[in-house]
């Protein structure tokens, strides 16, 4: 089954670059890959604001993380935090462990924002 | 560094599905130390924590694994070595009970399992003993021949001896001597099994004897081989990719194939004293009982191949036999610091050959080469940071070493290669961490110039301490690091890329004050088929009925009706406009605000709410862009907008702007649209303090104004004050209940305080005004799977939203 949450937080991620993607890249520096219920992400934050596209990398992750579709609704809620899910095995971390230890702004700004 | 970040950090290098939290430098240390696993027993606590596979891949059967225990350490026999056999009836008493009778099954059973064992690739075993090379010409053909003719001799129950064909001595390798005794060893035990196990090893022994292997100088396991040929070989199948079949896999399979040939000679089912895999439990245990100081030894070698392997997971297997192996043999430990030192430059030399940059930047590695060189000391209390005067002399002395042993022998080519390989390292990240420090100095340049002005205290501040720079009271320690930076190892091309970077920066800037608005990001608008208002007159008028009753959706269809009849009624767009920003639909809101201000380029209220669609879809520049046009054409303030100018350049136009619009509310705090805009802009510079303050006076001049209401509940959340921000939402629904953005931000508000049932409540309200807003059903999607009400996601997906509103009440 297709996620069912997953796009809508991508596209709130995906909006949210345009503030917060200069001060992700700057932390960052990598390619992160999201794999959930086999639906890819791939989110660049090597240069610029970054940018996040549907779909696999065209090149090689620095990260992968993949995870079920209510387990990354629950890590971006704040609801699981990321080395819990880690430990209890909810995320799957492939890739750069350093880079996985900062990715709670890039949840923090796939969350849904109130508008004006 | 802090050791600490090494002990506790991950290892960085572990499997590659990433699920074993392994420490590696934790086992490292305590490998050396003999000290208690401690991390590895912590995390063996936590629930579901993944366990290190078991040491061997072959299932051993209860009583092969009770045999081999009972055995011990000394449980494999061999020829030539002299260990006190345990006598068959003893194992049979110690398993309790008579011997065994194994039918056909434990017969097939055996079959298979040596198939098996012949199929293996080098496992566990294979990574603490080396991988022996090809059978050198001429040697397989001979020792094939042997091992038929001796199993086809066994089979046949003559008692007379084989032909032998003799083999000249030096035909076969240690590695390959060691294999060969082993594997006819256990197959000799199996076939002779009725026999009892002195004679399976006496014919073995002749066997052996006769392929010119001389059994006594043979050692019991296979010592580590760590030759230059060998490396290479390993260097070549990593590259060749999966392992290929080796040498030792075609002997074991020619010898499978003796195997065969000599069951279909058998005339009677045997008789199996023994549990089928014992032969081969024992060459096991054997090989997991090795001599522990010999272990010892090899160890960090071993370590050193596997970690290059990049088996992370059978790694922590074996690191977890390693450990227990080194603390029950702390007297056998090797404390010597000097062979550590050895070990980990060995180490050190296997792993930063590695080609993945991310094993070569790995703390771990780090570690090594600072154990290697000296600075980091082993001695009896556990690790110790040798003084920097000592590990400088060390690292001295070693390099004089070093160039000495360069000079005298043939490695100055592999020198040389090395320095190749360094210096395309060096070209590899050079440009990128120019080009990174070249953008933190231009964003501090931009920052600098923004907030200076803001802040005469720190203005004055800089000026003093600028001009001591200036007289040279203070030395600029940081500027003579800066300059080696940026001159040190990148070569000539710094300087000019460098240029290419400013000028390119100035190009953009030019474009940029020419065209404050990017185009890129917006959408033409997109009308909904079929529309029931298609031709109906009175579209407009219905519209705005629907629009005052709240029916957002229908009211969005009627004016559409009326624009696609009227293209140019900017009262319609703008109407639709607001109808589709109440929706929570920013894109569509935009569009038609901008086909509003096509036909009417002035219009306060479009530019407004332009400014407060880009605001929400986070577009600075375009919000700026707008809400200044909304200043400029405001017949009060176009003056002082005129008189601010323009931005001085394009990285100050919204603290310009916003300058600006504070000097004028302050001036004008009883106007409420100045005091909103002025919010709004506030808020995307993300001052929301400002921000609530400005829409709080704002409200106090219109308190009937709902969508202020929700701007300021939205500010609040944003500002992380989403409790406050429910009960400004909370007057928006008053003043107007089917507000459908007021009741999704609800939801966000609800999720954000941790509230996921009420917040998915609140969601599927929202959509029953809207159900076109897929961002919402995600929205929503995503609090129930944080409420854990799984049941409604079928709901959801079906887009039900009876049910969904029946099972969340409001």
């Amino acid at each position: 089954m297709p996620p069912a949450a997953a796009p809508a937080l991508f596209a709130t991620l995906g909006t949210n670059l345009k503030s917060e993607g200069p001060a992700l890249v700057k932390r960052i520096k990598g390619l992160v890959v999201f794999d959930v219920d086999g639906q890819q992400w791939t989110l660049d934050l090597r240069e610029g604001e970054g940018s996040l596209a549907e779909g696999a990398p065209s090149e090689k992750a620095d990260l992968t993380l993949t995870m079920s579709d209510a387990n990354f609704a629950q890590l971006v809620m704040g609801k699981l935090n990321p080395q819990q899910a880690f430990l209890l095995r909810k995320l799957k971390i492939n890739g750069s462990m350093a880079m996985a230890l900062k990715l709670q702004p890039i949840l923090d700004a796939a969350a849904p924002k109130a508008k004006m | 560094m802090a050791l600490r970040t090494l002990v506790t950090g991950s290892d960085m290098c572990s499997g590659s599905d990433g699920a074993g939290p392994s420490n590696a430098v934790g086992a490292l240390v305590n490998q050396l130390l003999g000290g208690a696993g401690k991390t590895q027993e912590q995390l063996r606590d936590l629930p579901m924590h993944y366990a290190p596979p078991p040491l061997q891949r072959v299932p051993l059967t209860p009583e092969a694994a009770a045999a081999a225990a009972a055995a011990g350490p000394s449980g494999m026999q061999l020829p030539g070595f002299a260990h006190a056999p345990m006598p068959p009836s003893a194992l049979d008493a110690l398993l309790g009970g008579p011997p065994r009778l194994g039918g056909q099954d434990a017969v097939a059973s055996m079959v298979a399992e040596f198939e098996r064992m012949a199929a293996m690739q080098p496992g566990p075993q294979g990574a603490i003993g080396p991988q022996p090379g090809p059978l050198p010409p001429g040697g397989a053909p001979a020792v094939e021949h042997n091992l038929r003719a001796f199993f086809a001799a066994a089979a046949s129950r003559t008692g007379l001896p084989a032909q032998l064909a003799p083999l000249p001595p030096g035909a076969l390798s240690v590695a390959e001597q060691v294999r060969i005794r082993d594997r006819s060893t256990i197959l000799a035990r199996q076939v002779y099994a009725d026999q009892g196990q002195g004679f399976a090893d006496s014919r073995v022994a002749e066997l052996l004897g006769a392929m010119g292997v001389d059994a006594a100088r043979l050692p019991a396991g296979l010592p580590h081989v760590h030759d230059e040929s060998w490396h290479a070989l390993w260097a070549a199948q990593q590259q060749a990719g999966p392992p290929q079949p080796m040498a030792a896999a075609d002997l074991a399979a020619n010898m499978e194939a003796a195997w065969r040939e000599q069951q279909q000679h058998r005339a009677r089912p045997w008789q199996l004293p023994h549990a089928p895999s014992t032969g081969w439990a024992e060459e096991f245990a054997a090989q997991a009982h090795l001599n522990p100081s010999q272990q010892q030894q090899q160890q960090p070698a071993s370590w050193a191949e596997e970690f290059t392997h990049g088996e992370g997971e059978k790694w922590a297997g074996e690191f977890d036999a390693a450990a227990a192996a080194a603390t029950s043999a702390s007297d056998a430990r090797a404390a010597d610091p000097a062979e550590a030192v050895a070990a980990s430059r060995r180490m050190v030399e296997v792993l930063s050959a590695d080609a993945d940059p991310k094993m070569r930047n790995s703390q771990f590695l780090q570690f090594l080469s600072k154990m290697s060189r000296g600075e980091l000391l082993l001695d009896e209390g556990g690790l110790r940071e040798a003084d920097p005067e000592a590990a400088a002399a060390a690292r001295q002395w070693a390099d004089e070493f070093e160039a000495t042993r360069a000079a005298g022998g043939g490695t100055a080519a592999a020198w040389a290669d090395d320095f190749a390989r360094q210096q395309q390292a060096a070209a590899g990240p050079g440009p990128q961490r120019q080009r990174d420090w070249a953008d933190e100095f231009a964003a501090g340049v931009a920052d600098f110039q923004i907030s200076a002005p803001e802040d005469p205290a720190t203005a004055e501040e800089l000026d003093a301490a600028w001009a001591e720079i200036g007289s040279g009271a203070v030395p600029l320690a940081g500027a003579a690091d800066w300059v080696r930076e940026f001159g040190g190892g990148d070569g000539a091309a710094g300087p000019a890329e460098w240029d290419e970077l400013f000028e390119r920066a100035q190009a953009e800037a030019a474009a940029g004050l020419g065209a404050p608005l990017r185009s890129a990001g917006r959408r033409d608008y997109v009308f909904a088929d079929p529309n029931p208002f298609l031709g109906d007159a009175a579209a407009l008028a219905k519209g705005k009925e629907l629009f005052k009753r709240g029916l957002l959706t229908e009211a969005a269809l009627a004016l559409e009706a009326e624009v696609r009849a009227n293209p140019r009624n900017a009262e319609a767009w703008r109407l639709l406009g607001t109808v589709h920003a109440e929706n929570d639909d920013d894109v569509q809101a935009i569009a038609a605000m901008g086909k509003a201000l096509e036909a009417d380029p002035t219009d306060p209220a479009v530019l407004l709410s332009l400014g407060v669609s880009h605001t929400n879809e986070l577009d600075q520049a375009e919000a700026v862009g707008y809400l200044s046009s909304w200043l400029a054409a405001h017949p009060t303030y176009a003056p002082a907008a005129a008189a601010a100018g323009a931005p001085p350049d394009r990285s100050q136009v919204l603290s310009h702007a916003l300058r600006t619009f504070t000097g004028l509310s302050r001036a004008h705090a009883s106007d409420a649209e100045l005091l909103i805009a002025t919010g709004v802009l506030q808020h995307l510079a993300r001052d929301y303090d400002g921000a609530i303050a400005s829409f709080r006076a704002a409200l106090e001049l219109a308190p009937g104004d709902y969508s202020l209401w929700n701007k300021l509940g939205a500010t609040l959340a944003n500002h992380s004050h989403s409790g406050e921000a429910i009960s400004a939402y909370q007057r928006a629904l008053d003043l107007k209940p089917n507000y459908m953005r007021a009741w999704t931000n609800m939801g966000v508000a609800y999720a954000n305080v941790g509230d996921y049932a009420r917040s998915a409540a609140f969601y599927a309200r929202a959509l029953g005004l809207n159900p076109g807003a897929d961002h919402v059903w995600g929205y929503l999607r995503t609090s129930l799977a944080c409420a854990g009400q799984q049941e409604l996601m079928a709901a959801a997906d079906s887009k039900d939203l009876a049910t969904l509103q029946a099972r969340l009440p409001l």
